[in-house]
């Protein structure tokens, strides 16, 4: 919405009053601080203005006085301005500031009622403002405005009056007008109603506070202002700027007195607040509602097929193809045409067909309301199931209109139609695909599969749902699990070996220690017991030395004895082991001395590595 | 039908009985030709024995029997487009319509699945299993880069057949059942007295939900139930 604006001046002067301020110092002492109100006598609802002044030769830099509460108050609005007056006397000059705060009140009870003193604190002074007695009164304290001046043509005589409203005087310079073409009319007519907003004063900011409300009648909005189009207009005597806000198309749905609601607008209008300043002024404006009698419709000669229809119609059916195969669908669509209730025209009656089913109808709407008017079209397509093959006709349809103009009613007919059915009961999945020579005239079930000489081919794999899986099938599942399981031991067991020397000893420390023995054996029955001895003594310490992941060879025997004992093993066997050693290396290097025979020595040593 | 014809019948083989099936479906003798294929698929579970006598019910006007026929032939041979057709014809011809609105990628999932046959994507479910783990084995023992990607493939493929398998299992479930009778009313309780609450037709399918004496409480699309005759149905997918 397009507004008028003028706060360019108003945003200079406050850059001009702040800059001298600015300059000035403040002195608490020459202070004028004074509350006035715009009437003490109010109608209930309606707005009170109240204006608190600053004066003095640093009003620009006071406080913003503190208000008093109101309880019996609705604060609406509040606004200030600064003014500031300079004079030269005897080539001195003299400076004035004015800061006026004002606040835009709405009493909320009838009654005597107080608004308090203001205050303010400048320089660590208070200064209060006196107490105001207002009477709220129930009756409106508006000043009525001045009669129109008769027009010659009565344009203004079809706008209802303008809303009570505050005798502001942004309130007497702005209004909102509602309009009807007609106050009475048939149930299902037209009626128009157009909302203006009328301005003889700069305006700032507008809206519509509340849009009215249309109880009672199916509503079609005809136009809605996205921006205000301006046009010089005459309102009771005075030139004012007018621009249409919104126009509906009504349609009463009852008969009786139906009230079209009232729309309000608020904004704020533009006052010069000075030499240099200008200041917003709030408005609530709102149109007055409008009655219109609504007569009920005529029973005398209402025909049967009569759904609802008031307006000026035609009535057309078409089919969408003259002939179905494989039964598809045949769409029957009944237009109506024409200037009026369009959108609330029931659905028509359609007579019954033998063969056919005829499935509800789909409802689509072309309307449209560019003469302000309500016309259009409103379609009703009817799908028809063929349900036997031939020739079938749609019998006329008929409807019934009023006719509010004439005040009468009419009726309209179409002709009949023809269409045939052939293959009805099968769906064709191809209508409408008729491309090239090719035409799709009916479907039907696969052939049954061909005569088998040779049997029946061999069924799939387990093919039925109810077929049982082969028994080695059932075995794939425990089988990968226990594959997977022995991968992971495996798997453990070789990087043990590649990573763990002690652990790779012990697992191969069995098997070297009976090879040792072998040899060591051999060498007995050979004679030689120099050797046969040192490859027993060998085979012993090579034993424990993998066994344990020692060097056994380099450590005395304490030393072994106290890592045999340290690893476990039983003191007995320990000692029995030492000793065996001893007696090895005796037979090596004194054969003389050898007090044991070989034999003796190596079965001792099979007992020995056995109870390791 | 004549008893002494029966009795023939019923020591001929599968493929006799099937061929005569045949024989009597194309001389227009569709009920006859369903007796010759109901003793061909007693003896054998086999798509075609399934699918003409789908035909030989549907010419019969017995759209639901059909119609489970259809689906056991689509189950058992998914790649044959005739017992797609005709079941899709013979849902499209039945009085209570279930529309199911498309949708591109359930329908492209569906087909991605269903590219294994229920038989095929049980036994294959296992044979992937195993050479997954197999694979999987040898990795861990020999630390092969080659198996883990064996594995790693076959695992995959064992959960496609899988998916494939859990797929037809929906499709194969022992609850699903069709109406065989013309019109049936659908009661609030198991028993003749009940307040009719639903009125279905023939070919509609269902779910049996509970079984109570002779009645069982079957749920129609959309959620709704009630309580019939279980004579009234017959079971899709009868379990073994």
């Amino acid at each position: 919405m397009r507004t008028q604006r003028g706060t360019g001046k108003s945003q200079t002067a406050a850059v001009a009053v702040a800059l001298l301020a600015f300059f000035v110092p403040l002195v608490a002492g020459d202070i004028d601080f004074t509350a006035r109100v715009d009437r003490t006598t109010v109608g209930l609802g309606e707005q009170l203005t109240l204006t608190v002044t600053v004066t003095g030769t640093n009003a620009g830099r006071v406080p913003r006085p503190r208000l008093p509460v109101l309880p019996d108050f609705d604060q609406l609005g509040t606004n200030s301005s600064q003014s500031t007056s300079i004079s030269f006397v005897n080539g001195r000059m003299t400076q004035q500031q004015t800061t006026s705060y004002i606040y835009y009140l709405s009493p909320k009870r009838t009654g005597g009622l107080s608004i308090g003193a203001a205050r303010l604190e400048v320089g660590g002074e208070v200064y209060e403002t006196q107490p105001i007695a207002v009477t709220v009164t129930k009756e409106s304290q508006a000043q009525a405005p001045p009669p129109a001046a008769p027009g010659p043509g009565g344009f203004w005589d079809q706008f209802q009056r303008p809303p009570s409203q505050p005798s502001t005087p942004a309130a007497d310079n702005v209004h909102v007008l509602a309009s009807a073409d007609r106050t009475t009319a048939y149930q299902g007519e037209q009626v128009t109603v157009s909302y203006s907003f009328y301005t003889r004063t700069r305006v700032g900011e507008l809206q519509v506070a509340e849009m009215p409300s249309f109880s009672g009648f199916w509503v079609e909005s005809v136009f809605d202002a996205r921006e205000l189009d301006y046009q010089e207009r005459e309102y009771r005597g005075a030139r004012y700027s007018a621009a249409l806000i919104k126009k509906v198309a009504l349609f009463p749905t009852r008969a009786g007195e139906l009230t079209v609601g009232a729309m309000k607008m608020a904004g704020t209008v533009v006052r010069p607040g000075g030499f240099f300043f200008e200041s917003a002024e709030p408005f609530l404006v709102s149109s007055s509602p409008i009655t219109v009698d609504v007569k009920p419709l005529p029973d005398a000669g209402k025909p049967a097929s009569f759904s609802g229809g008031v307006g000026q119609f035609e009535l057309s059916a078409r089919l969408d193809r003259d002939s179905s195969t494989g039964g598809e669908p045949v769409n029957l669509t009944v237009a109506v045409s024409g200037t009026g209730n369009i959108k609330l025209i029931g659905v028509p009656e359609v007579p019954r067909m033998a063969g056919v089913r005829m499935l509800d109808p789909e409802t689509k709407d072309d309307v449209g309301s560019q003469t302000g008017r309500l016309k259009g079209t409103r379609e009703f397509v009817y799908p028809i199931m063929p349900q036997a093959d031939g020739r079938f006709s749609v019998p006329s349809i008929e409807m019934g209109f009023f006719d509010p103009e004439k005040q009468v009613y009419y009726t309209r007919t179409t002709p009949p139609l023809e269409f045939t059915v052939s293959g009805a009961g099968l769906r064709s999945e191809a209508a409408g695909a008729q491309t090239g020579g090719v035409r799709v005239v009916g479907t039907d079930i696969v052939h049954i599969k061909p005569v088998r000489a040779a049997g029946l081919p061999p069924r799939p794999v387990l093919a039925g749902w109810n077929a049982a899986p082969p028994a080695w099938s059932l075995g794939f599942y425990p089988l990968g699990i226990a594959l997977m399981v022995l991968g992971i031991v495996v798997g453990r067991h070789r990087r043990r070996l590649e990573q763990d020397r002690g652990y790779a000893r012990m697992r191969r420390s069995s098997g070297l220690v009976k090879k040792r023995l072998a040899e060591a054996t051999a060498m007995l029955r050979q004679g030689r017991e120099a050797d046969f001895h040192a490859a027993l003594d060998r085979a012993v310490l090579g034993y424990i030395g993998d066994r344990f992941n020692v060097e056994a060879q380099r450590m005395t025997g304490d030393e072994l004895r106290a890592e045999l004992t340290g690893r476990g093993v039983a003191t007995g066997t320990a000692v029995e082991l030492l000793d065996l050693i001893r007696t090895c290396d005796a037979a090596r290097f004194s054969p003389g001395m050898a007090s044991c025979r070989p034999d003796e020595t190596l079965a001792r040593a099979r007992r020995v590595l056995e109870a390791l | 039908m004549v008893p002494v014809l029966l009795l023939a019948f019923i020591a001929a083989s599968p493929s006799e009985q099937y061929n005569r099936g045949n024989a009597a479906y194309e001389a227009g003798d569709y009920a006859t030709a369903v007796v010759l294929y109901d003793s061909a698929a007693a003896q054998v579970t086999h798509a075609d024995i399934l699918f003409n006598r789908g035909n030989a019910r549907f010419k019969t006007g017995e759209v639901g029997r059909a119609i489970a026929d259809y689906a056991r032939a689509h189950v058992i041979d998914p790649h044959d487009p005739d017992s797609r057709h005709n079941l899709e014809f013979a849902r499209a011809y039945r009085p209570d319509k279930v529309t199911v609105l498309p949708n591109p990628v359930i329908r492209l999932l569906a087909g991605v699945l269903r590219a294994l046959s229920l038989g095929t994507a049980r036994v294959l479910t296992g044979c992937l299993f195993l050479a997954a783990a197999a694979a999987l084995s040898w990795f861990l023992v020999r630390g092969s880069r080659a198996g883990l990607w064996f594995a790693v493939g076959a695992g995959a493929l064992f959960l496609y057949a899988l998916a494939s398998f859990a797929s037809w299992a929906g499709e194969v479930n022992p609850a699903r059942a069709v109406v065989v009778v013309p019109e049936l009313a659908l009661r609030s309780g198991p028993g003749d007295d009940y307040k009719d609450m639903l009125v279905v037709h023939d070919g509609l399918e269902v779910t049996v939900r509970q079984h109570r004496g002779r009645f069982v409480l079957v749920q129609v699309p959309g959620g709704q139930g009630g309580w019939a005759d279980s004579s009234a149905f017959e079971r899709m997918f009868p379990p073994r």
